[in-house]
């Protein structure tokens, strides 16, 4: 712990100093990698939060006498950065509309699933016998069937609306939350001050909430920042075949599953949304691998 | 260890049975399955002609039991849309998935065995950090973006592989890349992993001690050893080949089961769905099973514990 404080400033030279010790004291020095994928996460949740500013038309704004236009770079103009798809709608605004919702679905999905599961786990731990038993035969469940089949056939048979496919989304990974917290609760429970607190006459409530929860906190937003990609993924994968986000609202995935029929034509249109996609992904796994590193060896 | 099996067949049974009975009443809480059959103007006399030839005009209860009963008497009904037995129409489409399934798990299987022995061996190194990078990036791409990625560029610009369809083995090659790339990846993070947890113990230290070739040291000690944690993660990883494969046979218009559940989902085909999730289902719980056991026979330190959940 003391190696994280710097030394004192002495040479006056106070913002490089400062700097320096930010990325010596999260032990970034020399992890490129974890820079770079930190700061387009951060790029992109920017664009999430704040791209309506700056997002140059509607993303539903049709422009029949401009479609299929090549982005800047490949010949087009800057009227249209990234080029326009086969209705002439903008790429670039779609793009920026569909991170948003990419990016809300993903975020508020894994954390349905690691609230739902880590509760889950937790209840599983507390009342052990049936309750526990009845849980984990439901973590059986879902582990023998994929996800995203599951995921289909919910969503072309119990209907689609944005809520639903958010709910769905977000139950993908619960299992995982529920045997971690499950298996850390039991272990906390037989810790001394989960005993002293209890000894203290303290309620479950109190005990669960202000110690051991506290405690297993970290574990499980590591496991939220791995499953993170994942539940992005299930979403855009979903959108891609359809039966995910509809339109007039668009996702990076419902991008991609347009470009898909103008792959020759038109390859912008789904190379743009996928590339976003999959450094974004990239990018989520290469800091969530290193947050396990960092924060919590013991988690595989 | 008998008794051991014999609980964990059991649970394996009732978890199926879970299944089976979850998703029959999840696809009927949707309504009325004729209205996607039919058009809206549809004489009420019809629906009720089909709606008693498809047994649909009995209660929830009823025809559960009787979809059950059916069940065990091998009859997974027929689909509304052409009248054929379900199992008829999922077995016509089954032989090419598994030729997708088995190429892509058998090839990757051994693929990211190597190349994750490989970066544990070589530790630290340059190569060791090319192939977990290589590997992380593997599943972080969207399957199906990798897959249009090839299509564009070996099918459409090297114009060396047909884009679609399964009539010659280089219909093969791009599907089963795609699907082979992710699961290598994670095969291959994992088996380092093991790997690098196995080099570690003394007994490797033992080996090198007395002299062992650096062959026989890592094909004798270190990948057996390191072959019990990987060998779950394998088994674990047939789940996720199976719904990679329902995506990407849709991708490449692969004539499989997973493009069938594609198209019976869209047109709510209720025995079809239902059928192919029943096997999915006892596919992935059966490889579980199998894990399990399996993972007794390779460390027998679990079977005297009795199981390591």
């Amino acid at each position: 712990m003391s190696s994280q404080h710097a030394d004192p400033d002495t040479s006056g030279k106070v913002a490089p100093a400062r700097r320096l010790s930010l990325i010596k004291r999260w032990g970034l020095a020399g992890e490129w990698l974890v820079i770079a994928a930190m700061v387009y996460i951060v790029f992109v949740l920017f664009v999430a939060l704040f791209g309506f500013t700056f997002q140059p038309y509607p993303h539903t704004q049709t422009d029949l006498f401009n479609q299929l236009q090549p982005p800047v770079f490949m010949g087009g103009t800057w009227e249209h950065i990234l080029g326009t798809d086969d209705l002439g709608r903008d790429v670039l605004s779609r793009l920026i509309k569909g991170v948003q919702l990419s990016v809300l679905i993903g975020v508020i999905g894994t954390a349905i699933g690691a609230v739902l599961g880590s509760f889950l786990g937790i209840v599983a731990a507390h009342f052990r016998g049936w309750v526990e038993e009845i849980l984990m035969m439901l973590v059986d469940v879902q582990v023998s069937l994929p996800f995203i089949i599951f995921a289909l056939a919910v969503l072309a048979f119990v209907g689609n609306s944005l809520t639903i496919l958010i709910i769905v989304v977000g139950i993908d990974g619960w299992e995982r939350y529920a045997r971690l917290a499950r298996s850390m609760v039991l272990s906390a429970n037989q810790r001394d001050y989960v005993l002293a607190v209890r000894s203290l006459g303290l309620g479950h409530f109190k005990i669960y909430s202000r110690h051991v929860l506290p405690n297993i906190m970290g574990t499980l937003i590591v496991q939220a920042t791995i499953n993170l990609p994942g539940v992005i993924l299930l979403e855009s994968t979903l959108s891609f075949l359809g039966l995910g986000v509809q339109p007039p609202l668009t996702s990076l995935g419902q991008i991609l599953g347009v470009g898909r029929d103008y792959l020759i034509l038109a390859p912008w249109i789904a190379v743009a949304p996928g590339m976003v996609i999959f450094f974004l992904t990239l990018s989520i796994a290469i800091v969530g691998d290193w947050l396990r590193d960092r924060l919590d060896p013991t988690l595989k | 260890m008998t008794r051991y099996i014999l609980i964990k067949i059991l649970r394996s049974v009732f978890t199926l049975w879970i299944v089976v009975t979850a998703v029959f009443f999840v696809l009927r809480a949707s309504g009325d399955p004729l209205l996607s059959v039919f058009s809206l103007g549809t004489p009420e006399a019809t629906l009720d002609v089909f709606r008693v030839k498809w047994g649909i005009d009995k209660s929830m209860w009823q025809q559960y039991l009787i979809y059950v009963g059916d069940i065990f008497r091998g009859d997974f009904g027929t689909s509304f849309f052409d009248g054929r037995q379900a199992w008829d129409i999922v077995m016509e489409r089954l032989p090419k998935t598994l030729l997708l399934g088995g190429t892509t798990f058998s090839v990757s299987v051994v693929a990211g065995v190597l190349l994750g022995a490989l970066a544990a061996l070589k530790h630290g190194t340059l190569w060791d950090r090319g192939i977990m990078t290589a590997a992380v990036a593997s599943f972080s791409m969207p399957s199906y973006f990798l897959a249009l990625l090839l299509i564009l560029f070996f099918s459409l610009h090297l114009r060396w592989l047909p884009t679609a369809g399964a009539s010659t083995w280089q219909h093969l090659i791009l599907p089963a890349v795609t699907l082979g790339l992710t699961l290598a990846g994670s095969i291959a993070r994992f088996t380092r992993s093991a790997m690098l947890e196995v080099l570690r113990q003394s007994y490797m230290r033992t080996a090198q001690a007395k002299g062992a070739p650096k062959f026989r040291q890592i094909a004798w000690h270190a990948l057996p050893n390191a072959a019990i944690p990987t060998v779950t993660v394998i088994g674990f990883q047939l789940g996720w080949l199976i719904g990679g494969s329902v995506v990407i046979e849709t991708v490449f218009s692969w004539p499989g089961a997973g493009r069938l559940f594609i198209t019976a989902v869209g047109v709510r085909d209720f025995a079809v769905v239902q059928l192919f999730i029943l096997m999915v289902a006892s596919t992935v719980i059966v490889a579980n099973l199998l894990v399990d056991i399996l993972y007794g026979v390779l460390d027998p330190r679990i079977s005297v514990t009795g199981g390591s959940k």
